[in-house]
C-alpha cells in the first residue's frame, strides 16, 4: 500500500543557517492518523507547514514531499495553492486570529469552495450553512452572517474546522488545534475532530506538544526533538508527575489575613442595555504565605474577581482589604501585590529593555539608582536569567524566558502576594514543568502568598494547598485541593475534573453528562 | 446610533469653530468702522457707521446673526472687491475644487498601487527602490516640485502652460491642461505618504494568521493579498486619506501662488493682505466645514469597513 502522503528526508532551514527540521521521513496512508509530538522549537509545526507550502518567509524546504506519488515540494506557488484546501487542509492553533476579522463566517467557510470553483454561489452558501451545522454551530447559536469577533475561541475553531473540510480534502494537517482553548472546549473540539475525521475517512496529521491530545486521537506518534524524529511508535498516555511541593505551609495558629474580600460584587453593562453579574457576593481570605487556587471555566468571573482583589477595579458592593487597606485607593501602595499574566508575549512592552521593565514596579518606592539596579539584578538571578538580559528587548527571549522575566518583574518589589493568572498555559509542556518548579521554589524561599488562577486542576494541585471553585460569579466550592479533586461537591468542579484528558489514577471520575451529539450531516 | 453621535459631534465642532473665527476677527484690536473711515473721522460719523454696520449690538447677537446668515448663504460683501463674497468664492471654487480632486486622484492612483507593489516585494529591490522614491517625494516641498515641473514641462518641453488659468469658458481641455502641473505638485508628496502607509499596513497584515489560513484554503500569496489583506488594510489607508485632505487644502495656498491660479488658496492670501475680513471669515469657515465633513465621512466609512468597530460597547 503506498501512502497518501510520503515525506522523505525533509529538511527546513534558513538559507545559510542550521537546519530547523533535519531529514524527516514518514508516511501517512489514506484514512490513517499520525501524531507528531515535541517541545516548542522541535520542528514539528515547520514540518506540517512545509508539507502545505506555507513556511514563513525566508525558510526553504529540501527533500521530498509526495501526495499520491506526485512530488509537491518544488511545485510553483500557483499549483501548490490548487492543492491546498482541495486535497490538503489545515487547522491552526490560534482561533482568535486565524479568521479574517472583516468577513462574515459563512463566507469564510464557503471560501475554499469559491477558490476551487465548486458549485454555484447559492450552492456554496447552502453548503457553508450545512457545514457550520455539522461542526455544532447551528444558526441559532452562530449565524453564518456573524463576524469572527462575535464568537468565542472554541466557536471560531469550529468555523475553521468547517472551512478546512469544505472542499473535501483527503488529508488534514492540524497544528496544535486545541492548545489555545480551555480544557472543556479542548475536549469538545477533539471529539468533533475525531468524529469528522472518522466520518469522512480523512487522513490526519496531528501536531501537538501534548502527548495526552495525541494519545486520544492517534494510534501512532512521532516524537521530534531538535528538528529530528527521535522516536516513533504507538502513542501512550503521558505519565502523571507528582506534586512539586509539600502543599501545607508551616502550621500557624490563625495568622492575620493578608487579603480579605467580603460580599464583593461587580456588574457590567452589556451593549444594548442588559447587564451581567460577573462577580456575585464573593467572600475569601488569603493568609500570608498561603497558596490558594482559583479555578473555573472561562466566563466564570475569575478574571473580574482578580481585578477587584488587586484594586484594578472597584466592586459595586462589598469590601476588599489588603493588609487592612483598600487596594483601589490611589494612596495605598500597590507593590505588596504583583501580577503575572498568561501571555508572556503580550504582557511585556516590546519597546522597553528588560532592565526598565523590571525596574517599573519600583517606581513609587523612592530607591536610589544603585539600589534599584541591585534589586533588578537580584530578581533576574532569582529566575535564572543572566545579568546581561537587562540590556535586551523582550523579543530576544523565548516564551519560557519571557515568563521568567514577568515573574522577575513581580518579585522585584518584594511583594507579599503574587497573583498568577494562568501563568503557564501559554507554554509547552517541558517549559511548564520548569516554570512550575521555579514558582514553587520562589514561594518557599520568600514566604510568598500565591493566588493561582487556572482552569487546570492539575496545576493547582501542584502549587496550592487550598482551592476555590468559581461558577457564574460565585464561589461554589472551597476546600483542600486533595478533597476537591477526589470528592468534588459542585457541578462546576466535576465538569473541570471530567475535562482533564488524563485524570490521575486515584480520582474516581463521577459520571458526567456526555458532550452534546452534533447533528452531523454527511 | 453611533453614526448619529458622530454627526452631532461634527456639527458641534463647526459651531465651536465659528465662535473662534468670529472672536478672532471681531474682538481682537481694530475697529472695522474706524479702519474704513480713517484716523480723521469725526466721532458722530463713526458712531453712525458703527450703527449701520451693526457693531453697536451685543457680541453674542452679532455672532448668531453672522452664523445664521452664513447658513442662509448671506456671506456679506468683500471690502476689497466690492462684490458679494458668495460670488467671489464660487468663482474661485471652480478652480480649487477640480485641482484638489485631481491631486487626490494622483495621490490615490499612484500611492496605493506603489504601496501594494512594494509590499509584494517586501525587503527586495523593488520595495527598496519604491520606498526610496517615496522618501524623496515626502522630503521635497510641493512648491519646489512645482518649480521643477514648470522648468521641465512648460519651459523645456513646452507641453503644458507654466501658470495662470484660462477659465472654463475657454473649454475643458485647456482648463485641465492648466491644472495638471499644479495637481502633480500637490499630489506627489501625498502619493508618497499613501505609498508608505499602504505598504506598512499590507506587510503587517500579510504576517497575520488569517492570511495563512486563507492560503491554506487554496489562495496564492498574491490572491490572499488582494482578497484578505487589502480589505483589512483599508481602515488605516482611509484614515490617512482623510487627514491628507486638510494638507491638500493647506498645500493649495502655496501651489496656487506658484502657478498663479485664481483659486481659493490665493483668495485666502489676498484677503489676509487686504484686511478683507468678511471674505476671510467666510473662507476660514468654508475650509473648517470641508475638513470636518471629510473627517465625518471617514469615520462613517470606517464603521462600514471594520465590523469590530460597530459592536464595541
Amino acid at each position: 500500500m503506498t501512502g497518501l502522503l510520503e515525506v522523505e528526508r525533509l529538511t527546513v532551514r534558513r538559507p545559510g543557517g542550521p537546519p530547523l527540521v533535519r531529514e524527516v521521513s514518514f508516511q501517512v496512508a489514506r484514512g490513517e492518523r499520525l501524531g507528531i509530538v515535541g517541545a516548542s522549537g522541535s520542528g514539528k509545526s515547520l514540518t506540517a507547514l512545509a508539507i502545505a507550502g506555507l513556511l514563513p518567509d525566508g525558510l526553504t524546504a529540501e527533500g521530498s514531499v509526495r501526495l499520491d506519488g506526485r512530488e509537491i515540494l518544488d511545485l510553483p506557488e500557483a499549483e501548490l495553492a490548487r492543492l491546498r484546501g482541495r486535497r490538503i487542509a489545515m487547522v491552526f492553533q490560534e482561533p482568535l486570529t486565524a479568521l479574517d476579522p472583516a468577513r462574515r463566517i459563512g463566507r469564510q467557510v464557503a471560501e475554499p469552495l469559491a477558490i476551487h470553483g465548486l458549485g454555484t454561489s447559492l450552492e456554496r452558501t447552502a453548503r457553508a450553512a450545512a457545514l457550520l451545522r455539522a461542526v455544532g454551530l447551528p444558526p441559532e447559536r452562530a449565524s453564518p452572517d456573524s463576524f469572527p469577533h462575535e464568537l468565542s475561541g472554541g466557536q471560531r475553531q469550529r468555523v475553521l474546522i468547517a472551512a478546512a473540510l469544505a472542499a473535501g480534502p483527503d488529508l488534514l494537517l492540524a497544528d496544535e488545534p486545541t492548545t489555545a482553548l480551555d480544557l472543556v472546549t479542548q475536549r469538545q473540539i477533539l471529539d468533533l475532530l475525531d468524529e469528522l475525521v472518522a466520518a469522512k475517512g480523512l487522513a490526519l496529521l496531528l501536531v501537538s506538544h501534548d502527548e495526552g491530545v495525541i494519545a486520544r486521537m492517534c494510534p501512532h506518534v512521532l516524537v521530534m526533538a531538535g528538528g529530528r524524529i527521535v522516536r516513533a511508535g504507538p502513542a501512550a498516555a503521558p505519565s502523571t508527575a507528582g506534586a512539586v511541593l509539600p502543599p501545607q505551609p508551616p502550621g500557624r495558629a490563625d495568622p492575620p489575613a493578608l487579603l480579605t474580600a467580603s460580599g464583593v460584587s461587580r456588574r457590567y453593562r452589556l451593549p444594548g442595555g442588559a447587564t451581567r453579574q460577573a462577580v456575585d457576593g464573593v467572600d475569601l481570605t488569603i493568609t500570608p504565605g498561603e497558596a490558594v487556587g482559583l479555578v473555573g471555566s472561562s466566563g466564570s468571573g475569575k478574571s473580574t474577581l482578580v481585578r477587584l482583589l488587586t484594586g484594578l477595579e472597584r466592586p459595586d458592593a462589598g469590601v476588599v482589604r489588603l493588609e487592612g487597606r483598600d487596594p483601589a485607593e490611589p494612596a495605598v501602595p500597590r507593590h505588596p501585590v504583583q501580577l503575572v499574566f498568561q501571555d508572556p508575549f503580550d504582557s511585556l512592552d516590546p519597546r522597553w529593555r528588560v532592565g526598565r521593565i523590571l525596574a517599573e514596579p519600583l517606581h513609587g518606592l523612592r530607591l536610589d539608582p544603585a539600589e534599584r539596579h541591585r534589586r533588578v539584578l537580584a530578581a533576574l538571578a532569582e529566575v535564572g536569567l543572566p545579568a546581561e538580559a537587562v540590556g535586551r528587548h523582550p523579543h530576544a527571549f523565548s516564551g519560557g524566558q519571557r515568563q521568567r522575566i514577568a515573574i522577575a518583574r513581580a518579585l522585584v518589589a518584594h511583594p507579599r502576594l503574587v497573583v498568577l493568572d494562568e501563568p503557564i498555559s501559554a507554554l509547552d509542556r517541558a517549559l511548564q514543568e520548569q516554570v512550575l518548579e521555579l514558582l514553587a521554589a520562589l514561594r518557599t524561599r520568600h514566604g510568598l502568598a500565591y493566588l493561582l488562577v487556572s482552569h487546570d486542576l492539575d496545576i493547582v494541585r501542584r502549587l496550592c494547598s487550598r482551592v476555590l471553585v468559581m461558577a457564574e460569579g460565585r464561589i461554589v466550592e472551597e476546600g483542600p485541593v486533595g478533597q476537591v479533586l477526589l470528592q468534588p461537591a459542585s457541578a462546576a468542579a466535576r465538569a473541570l475534573l471530567a475535562a482533564r484528558l488524563a485524570p490521575p489514577a486515584p480520582s474516581p471520575a463521577p459520571p458526567v453528562a456526555p458532550p452534546k451529539a452534533w447533528d452531523y450531516e454527511p | 446610533m453611533r453614526s448619529l453621535l458622530r454627526i452631532a459631534a461634527a456639527l458641534l465642532t463647526i459651531v465651536l469653530a465659528s465662535v473662534l473665527v468670529f472672536l478672532a476677527l471681531n474682538v481682537l484690536p481694530g475697529d472695522p468702522a474706524a479702519v474704513m473711515l480713517g484716523t480723521e473721522a469725526r466721532p458722530d460719523t463713526l458712531a453712525a457707521l458703527r450703527r449701520q454696520m451693526g457693531l453697536d449690538q451685543p457680541l453674542p447677537l452679532r455672532w448668531w446673526q453672522w452664523l445664521t446668515g452664513l447658513a442662509r448663504g448671506e456671506l456679506g460683501t468683500s471690502h476689497t472687491y466690492g462684490v458679494p463674497v458668495a460670488e467671489l468664492v464660487a468663482a474661485r471654487a471652480v478652480v480649487s475644487l477640480p485641482l484638489a480632486l485631481l491631486a487626490l486622484l494622483i495621490a490615490v492612483g499612484l500611492g496605493i498601487p506603489a504601496g501594494l507593489f512594494a509590499a509584494t516585494r517586501h525587503r527586495r529591490t523593488g520595495d527598496l527602490a519604491t520606498m526610496a522614491v517615496a522618501l524623496v517625494g515626502l522630503s521635497v516641498p510641493a512648491f519646489w516640485i512645482g518649480i521643477l515641473l514648470v522648468l521641465l514641462f512648460a519651459i523645456g518641453l513646452r507641453w503644458l502652460p507654466a501658470g495662470g488659468f484660462p477659465g472654463w469658458g475657454a473649454g475643458i481641455a485647456p482648463g485641465i491642461a492648466a491644472l495638471i502641473l499644479p495637481a502633480i505638485a500637490l499630489g506627489l508628496p501625498q502619493a508618497a505618504v499613501l505609498a508608505r502607509v499602504t505598504r506598512t499596513a499590507i506587510v503587517e497584515i500579510m504576517r497575520l494568521d488569517f492570511v495563512r489560513t486563507a492560503r491554506s484554503f487554496g489562495l496564492t500569496r498574491t490572491e490572499a493579498l488582494r482578497r484578505h489583506a487589502l480589505p483589512n488594510a483599508l481602515p488605516p489607508i482611509v484614515t490617512v486619506l482623510g487627514l491628507q485632505f486638510s494638507f491638500l487644502l493647506a498645500g493649495a495656498v502655496i501651489v496656487e501662488n506658484v502657478f498663479y491660479l485664481p483659486g481659493l488658496g490665493r483668495l485666502v492670501v489676498q484677503s489676509v493682505g487686504g484686511r478683507d475680513l468678511p471674505t476671510l471669515a467666510c473662507l476660514v469657515m468654508l475650509l473648517v466645514t470641508a475638513v470636518v465633513a471629510v473627517n465625518l465621512a471617514v469615520d462613517l466609512l470606517l464603521l462600514r469597513l471594520d465590523p469590530r468597530l460597530r459592536h464595541r460597547g
